[in-house]
């Protein structure tokens, strides 16, 4: 949501280590960041901060796991967008969510997925809400490496339209 | 039976199913895919190597090779554009294949009018399977409707292996076996009395229970001619009428029209009324524009037209009918009487405390150019009193058949009355007696049932002109009949008995497996009565009558019935069949058949067969055997005597491909001129189109006891 | 030779003691069908198929003339008439007591144009025969219904 931008972020984790020549906080264990209705939680999660403020954040998961994020999005009352992978790279300065191995996203409303999206590399740009989808992990698309699925449920415009 | 198509249910909350290489887009806007992309969404599943999916428009369009498949239906072509639920959009150069009825072809663009409406732009046509169908037809514009199950195509040219062999204006076809009335396809075929002729049909569905159709037809040797065929079917009244106009045929210079119309009615619950009415221009007309033996050979149009009213327990019905005689200068046919009007009242009631009652009233006034006319009233009333047990039955009966007739005889103007009242006395008694036992060690259960049907009949002279009796061929009906003769203007004297033994084998399922009848008829005074100029034949004894009918297994069973003259102590008519069917298109009968009086004996063999793994034979020969019986004592011409050899034959060879089948049919029939014409009949049948050629169907349904259609299942005959 | 009187036209272990003949009034073959049935007293006949144990359907009547031989000059000399009736008997809940079963008789008649008039009457003759041919042999398919165990038992 828009809004979020403008709100605190708060992180919990079992431990935390601060490298202030580099401005690298890196968190470890049960790592939760809430910033506004942003939600992510990683199993390991690099912070760092550019001259200007703005953060980048790299989430990785425990082995087995994946690392998950949430957040409100601006279309209507109760409309949520998350998404899980075995990392998360979130670039705060052009609002970029990069989601890389196993990488799932899905939109949700009141409740329901309304759209899910599974392949092995997404792309997410969170203003303009444009998204990428590759079928490697390292991010680049290669014939034959595999697919992507996408389930998409049909708009309330087509309920409406139904005989 | 077709099976069931799958209902075109269309769920508007069928989620969509999107996968490929490669995926970039907006959620809620639309998404682009790439590489081996699939779209599947309820029924609809679509394929392509690039493809954008408009999620809010539900609207797809896809290119590099695009393959498609929805209900049942599938298609492929280089570019598409499709709505997946509305089912709406185009493909370019597309091909496609349906699950209607196995119909395929290619076309330069396919638009999806609706769910169940497809227009093909140069397309083509075919229920062949595979990529270079053997036969196919090639439209600039053609609908499919696979809702109406019906395609409708412009200018069109047929082709098979490639040759155009019928090209016409305008062309409809069924897009599925289920629905046969109202799709026309124009036909093309020769006959030996027209040459060339090409009929292209016009179908008019007027409302869902009236239509019209129209039958242009082009023929070499004769002109053009016009065909009509309505139909109507209401709740209370239904009908059919066809005309066919030829104005003047270049051979014989005339007008030559035929019109066929049946029409029946309801006024109220107990009134009704209708016709049937046929008419022709000339006499030639059967043979020179039939399209079967059993058109070509009937000479006598009835035109009947008739009014009923029927009551609880009678019945009243008045009649106008006459004949129309295609006479033939060879065979002369005498001019049957009109019947105008005829008023016949039926009135009965059963059990009126054991009695059965029946009466008939009957006036007619019979008219004919030259031969004696008038009226004549008949009372026919009658009582019984059957017992009807599960071991026996006894049924006494008393009637009366009470006749005046005042005639004219126009050639002599002279005028005359007749009157006669005969009463009718008659005993019908039966016995049925049964055991448990067993027949081709199947259990069977056995019935013998011997029958005693006594009639008395004073002789009253009767000299009255025959307007509709005649003697009826002896049979287990006629012989257990009252009246030697059928119609009202003679009735036989009788004092006489008639005995019969019936013996059924009956299955546990109630089927007759084996059936075996004789009966006899012993006068105990001459008969006397006889039609003008015959003379009543003597004897004590009628011919005795034998028949029996045995199911020997599934496919084999075999009939038999014999009329044994007890006074020349011969067979006087007689038949025996043989009719083997081991499995479907598989049937071979076989007839023997003796007939005195004709001078008749002939052996009929006919079968079909199939000759290898495509090709069937079908054939049928009837073949007249040398006989002695025209120089019998006592015997008296009825018919010409066929010659020996072959009176009547048919050959045909049948080749069924996967979606055509090839009839080549010669058929053999005795004419009036004493010898035999050979007609015949090529047929391609494009499966699911058209019959191109002359319809052998018939020839082979009524000539072969037993064939089937070697394109449909094996249970639906013809 | 072990023959003895018929005991009962319908048999007594029919699984049904009434039942409803579905076939329009204007057809003679229904008529004489209820007839025999009332006449054996064995089953009771209902004015409507919800009284009735039993529905015996007529789903298919057809009489047909289809020429059987020529003569020397090509025209016909004899008919054969055929009579084809398709019978089903369902009990009032629509299980099925007899399947439809196909009954066909026929009988050939001599033609001649000369008597067209006395033909058309020994045809009705020929057809009235058939029908009470047909109908003894309805009578046996009724009477060979089995109550339902019995029959799966056999």
């Amino acid at each position: 949501e828009k809004a979020d931008a403008s709100k605190p972020t708060n992180v919990e984790a079992d431990q935390m280590q601060y490298d202030d020549v580099k401005q690298i906080n890196t968190f470890i264990g049960n790592v939760v960041l809430t910033r506004g209705s942003i939600l992510m939680k990683a199993n390991k999660m690099v912070v760092t901060q550019d001259p200007a403020g703005y953060q980048f954040v790299v989430m990785y998961a425990a082995p087995g796991t994946l690392a998950s994020f949430r957040q409100k999005r601006d279309g209507g009352p109760d409309q949520w967008i998350d998404g899980q992978a075995e990392r998360i790279e979130y670039d705060d300065k052009n609002e970029i969510m990069k989601l890389f191995s196993k990488a799932r996203m899905r939109r949700l409303e009141n409740g329901k997925t309304t759209d899910e999206v599974n392949g092995e590399y997404i792309s997410y740009d969170t203003r303009a809400e444009f998204f990428t989808v590759h079928n490697t992990a390292s991010g680049d698309s290669k014939p034959g490496a595999g697919r992507i699925k996408a389930i998409i449920q049909p708009r309330a415009t087509d309920t409406k339209k139904a005989p | 039976q077709t099976p069931a198509k799958p209902a075109k249910v269309k769920d508007p909350e069928a989620e969509t199913r999107v996968s490929s290489e490669q995926m970039t887009g907006r959620p809620d806007r639309e998404i682009i895919l790439e590489r081996d992309v699939e779209i599947t969404r309820g029924e609809t599943t679509l394929n392509a190597d690039h493809a954008t999916y408009w999620i809010a428009e539900d609207e797809v369009e896809a290119s590099g090779n695009v393959r498609m498949s929805r209900f049942g239906d599938r298609y492929t072509g280089d570019k598409m554009r499709f709505k997946m639920d509305e089912g709406t959009g185009y493909v370019t150069n597309p091909t496609y294949h349906m699950q209607g009825n196995n119909a395929q072809g290619r076309a330069e663009r396919i638009d999806f009018e609706a769910e169940d409406r497809a227009l093909i732009t140069q397309g083509t046509y075919s229920t062949c399977e595979g990529p270079d169908p053997d036969w196919y037809l090639k439209s600039n514009t053609m609908h499919l409707d696979t809702g109406k199950d019906v395609g409708t195509a412009g200018t069109t040219v047929i082709y098979f292996k490639d040759v155009p062999i019928l090209g016409t204006p305008y062309m409809s076809f069924p897009l599925s076996d289920a629905r046969k009335s109202g799709i026309l396809v124009p036909t093309m075929g020769t006959t030996s009395t027209g040459g060339f002729e090409l009929m292209v049909p016009y179908y008019f569905n007027i409302a869902p229970n009236r239509d019209l159709t129209l039958f242009p037809k082009y023929i070499a040797r004769r002109g053009f001619q016009l065909g009509a065929d309505a139909r109507y079917l209401d709740r209370d009244y239904a009908g059919e009428t066809k005309i066919e106009f030829l104005p003047n045929d270049t051979q014989t210079k005339t007008n030559r029209y035929s019109i066929a119309s049946t029409h029946n009615q309801r006024l109220s619950p107990q009134a009704s009324f209708g016709w049937n009415v046929k008419a022709a221009s000339d006499d030639d007309y059967a043979i020179d524009f039939s399209r079967n033996l059993a058109t070509s050979t009937e000479r006598l149009l009835l035109r009947d037209l008739y009014f009923n009213y029927a009551g609880n327990f009678w019945n009243a019905t008045a009649r106008a009918s006459n004949y129309q005689v295609l006479q033939d200068v060879l065979a002369p046919i005498t001019r049957p009487y009109d019947r105008l009007p005829q008023l016949t009242l039926q009135a009965g009631r059963q059990d009126v405390n054991g009695f059965d009652w029946a009466t008939t009233v009957e006036a007619t006034r019979f008219w004919h150019p030259d031969l004696v006319r008038g009226e004549r009233y008949v009372l026919n009333p009658s009582i019984s009193y059957p017992i009807v047990r599960p071991s026996y039955f006894i049924t006494p009966k008393v009637s009366l058949n009470a006749a005046s007739y005042s005639v004219e005889n126009p050639l002599t103007r002279t005028n005359a009355s007749y009157s006669r009242t005969l009463p009718t006395f008659s005993l019908d008694s039966g016995l049925i007696f049964e055991r448990e036992t067993s027949i081709f060690g199947e259990a069977a259960t056995q019935t013998l049932e011997p029958r005693l049907f006594y009639v008395k009949t004073p002789y009253r002279n009767q000299a009255n002109p025959v307007f509709d009796s005649a003697e009826a061929d002896l049979s287990f009906a006629q012989i257990f009949s009252e009246n030697r003769f059928i119609g009202n203007d003679r009735i036989s004297n009788a004092n006489q008995l008639t005995t019969a033994l019936v013996s059924r084998y009956i299955e546990p399922s109630g089927a007759e497996r084996l059936r075996v009848a004789l009966a006899q008829r012993f006068y105990f005074e001459d008969q006397k009565v006889a039609l003008p100029g015959v003379v009543p034949q003597g004897g004590s004894k009628s011919d005795i009558l034998g028949s029996g009918t045995l199911r020997i297994s599934n496919a084999l069973s075999t009939e038999g019935n014999l009329q044994y003259s007890s006074t020349q102590k011969t067979v006087s008519r007689g038949n025996a069949s043989v009719s083997w069917r081991p499995e479907p298109k598989k049937v071979l009968n076989l007839a023997y058949r003796v007939d005195v009086p004709n001078a008749l004996r002939q052996v009929d063999v006919s079968g079909q067969w199939p000759l290898g793994d495509r090709w069937y034979g079908v054939g049928r020969m009837n073949y007249s055997l040398s006989n002695d019986y025209a120089n019998r004592p006592g015997y008296k011409q009825i018919n010409v005597p066929p010659k020996q050899g072959l009176s009547e034959g048919l050959l045909g060879l049948e080749y069924k491909a996967d979606c055509w089948i090839f009839r080549v049919v010669a058929q053999r029939i005795p004419t009036a001129t004493g010898k035999a014409t050979t007609s015949l009949f090529f047929q391609l049948e494009l499966s699911g189109l058209t019959k191109l050629g002359s319809d052998p169907m018939e020839a082979l349904r009524t000539n072969i006891p037993g064939y089937q259609v070697i394109n449909k299942p094996s249970n639906i005959n013809y | 030779c072990g023959f003895k009187l018929r005991g009962t036209i319908l048999g007594n272990d029919l699984p049904f003691k009434s039942i409803y003949i579905a076939v329009p009034e204007t057809s003679t073959l229904g008529s004489e069908l209820r007839r025999y049935i009332r006449g054996s007293g064995e089953l009771e006949i209902k004015q409507s198929p919800e009284e009735a144990e039993a529905i015996l359907d007529l789903t298919n009547e057809l009489r047909e003339k289809v020429i059987l031989s020529l003569n020397s000059q090509g025209r016909v000399r004899e008919y054969v008439l055929y009579y084809r009736v398709t019978i089903r008997v369902r009990d009032n809940k629509n299980v099925e007591l007899l399947p439809s079963t196909q009954i066909s008789l026929k009988r050939d008649i001599s033609y001649n144009e000369n008597q067209v008039l006395a033909k058309e009457a020994e045809e009705a003759m020929l057809y009235r025969d058939m029908q009470s041919d047909l109908v003894q042999q309805i009578l046996r398919r009724i009477a060979a219904i089995k109550p339902a165990d019995q029959a799966t038992a056999k």
